[in-house]
């Protein structure tokens, strides 16, 4: 479901690129440390994002070492630690946990029974460390697995409580900050939710999952999954896009204080790669 | 004066075609662009005239060219929180404006009458709430119902055209260039201008 929050790398600077990476390998570093060593498999972009948006509003000089690691154990790299790495530590385990739990549910991949289990430990120390974000997330995954049952249709009112869910969690900061913070949350969410969507078209068509894209623009299946997507191309264009600009708006009323470039780079350019890459790619494979 | 020749249209053009012409031309002179410039006056004025020459054609046609009738008054609404529309949602507008939008929205669905007002005003909750989907549709439906009114047309295109400014921010920024298209507009406009104040930038136009 994850992993869609990327830099536009061909448009970053080598500094802020290993920035990037910095905190992304700190986040890793902190799944381990505080999540058991298995929680690192589930790294993933959009929490390392996550770390650095709410970093960017803070005071704390941001520690930087370079240290080798399992995964590279010969080349050392460069790792950014901050204290925030452990909020977005275990919102990366509660989502991996809640997406693993999702899929043996809806697709029946049994299989998937032991790595869930493996999983259960450093996901219930998240939820101890985390009530409130616990449970902001299992009301919304409740309240989304009520709305997949009843087939709605709406895609803003399903969207909707995804992006929720993410706006009250990035929800931090000052006063005015908290209001940009959810605004972008909130929005971010909704592009997330929706480009998932687009992307799993094919596979929910062949499962016969619930596609809230599928009931919105009433596919039909003699139709075929390509011409459906060039159907749909323009309106799921716009929503995207649509989202991403208020996420824009918000993001340029936050008051950055470090990385404002890279952080530029992703909201303006790596999301925007983003979404086309992955409209490109449904055009061309179906 | 000829309402056709100050829309610039011919006599003979169709309803369509004149429709398109008062939209750009409303879309040319409208208030949200000069909100915070000396302009304004100006600009209210035009609209004025054009609303004035438009609502004179629309009556001019329906009544196959005799002087009777009333006015059709689909014009530009001049006051964005002031349109026709009865009690109730000039109630529904505050509502909106102070962010209550669930109050407004139960308001709303409590009519029965679903006209091109209560299209937009939908459509107002929508946007607010990021919703743009339904956002899009209800403005659509607003404007398919009431062509002429400029703010339901505003509404709809102001979302397009952010997020135009969204996909074109990134490399305007980045790279602080310009593109041949760029130095060309920006040549053009500064000659503007400069007419308008009495000078000349460049001599031949």
């Amino acid at each position: 479901m994850f992993g869609y929050i990327v830099p536009d790398k061909p448009e970053l600077r080598i500094k802020e690129f290993d920035t990037f990476k910095g905190y992304y390998c700190g986040l890793c570093k902190r799944l381990k440390k505080d999540y058991t060593f298995f929680s690192r498999l589930f790294l993933n972009y959009d929490c390392a994002f996550l770390g650095l948006i709410l970093d960017s509003t803070s005071d704390e000089k941001s520690c930087v070492k370079n240290q080798a690691c399992s995964f590279s154990p010969l080349k050392k790299k460069c790792v950014v630690h901050v204290d925030i790495a452990g909020y977005a530590a275990a919102i990366n385990v509660m989502l991996a946990k809640n997406s693993i739990r999702d899929n043996i549910k809806d697709e029946k991949k049994f299989y998937l029974f032991p790595i869930e289990l493996m999983l259960l430990r450093g996901y219930r120390k998240a939820r101890r460390d985390y009530p409130n974000a616990a449970k902001t997330i299992d009301s919304a995954l409740d309240k989304l697995a009520g709305l997949e049952k009843e087939k709605e249709k709406d895609i803003d009112k399903v969207a909707d409580v995804f992006a929720t869910m993410l706006g009250e969690l990035v929800e931090q900061g000052t006063e005015t900050d908290k209001i940009a913070f959810k605004h972008l949350g909130y929005n971010i969410g909704r592009w997330i939710y929706l480009i998932d969507a687009y992307d799993d078209l094919e596979r929910d068509l062949k499962k016969k999952c619930y596609n809230p894209l599928l009931l919105r623009y009433d596919y039909k299946p003699e139709e075929g999954l390509a011409a459906f997507r060039k159907r749909i191309d323009e309106e799921i264009r716009f929503n995207l896009y649509y989202s991403l600009s208020e996420a824009a708006n918000a993001f340029d009323l936050i008051g950055i204080k470090k990385n404002e470039q890279l952080l530029t780079n992703i909201i303006y350019s790596g999301i925007k790669k983003k979404t086309e890459s992955v409209l490109l790619k449904g055009e061309t494979s179906a | 004066m000829d309402p056709y020749s100050v829309l610039g249209v011919s006599a003979s053009a169709s309803d369509e075609e004149i429709k398109k012409t008062y939209r750009d031309l409303v879309k040319k002179y409208h208030p949200d662009k000069y909100r915070d410039s000396d302009l304004k006056d100006l600009a209210d004025e035009k609209i004025k005239t054009i609303n004035k020459a438009y609502d004179e054609i629309v009556r001019l046609r329906k009544n196959g060219g005799s002087q009777t009738g009333n006015n059709s008054g689909g014009g530009y609404s001049y006051n964005a929180y002031g349109s026709a529309g009865g009690a109730n949602f000039a109630r529904i507008r505050m509502m909106i404006q102070m962010r209550q939008l669930n109050e407004a929205e139960r308001e709303l669905d409590a009519m029965s009458n679903h006209n091109a007002e209560w299209h937009y005003l939908k459509g107002v909750i929508c946007m607010q709430r990021g919703w743009a989907d339904g956002a899009k549709e209800h403005f659509k439906k607003a404007t398919d119902m009431a062509p002429s009114n400029a703010e339901y047309q505003q509404a709809y295109n102001a979302m397009f055209s952010q997020n135009k400014q969204y996909q074109n921010f990134y490399g305007s920024r980045q790279r602080g260039g310009m593109s041949a298209c760029d130095c060309c507009t920006c040549a053009i406009c500064s000659d503007c201008c400069c007419e308008c104040m009495g000078g000349d930038l460049i001599g031949c136009c």
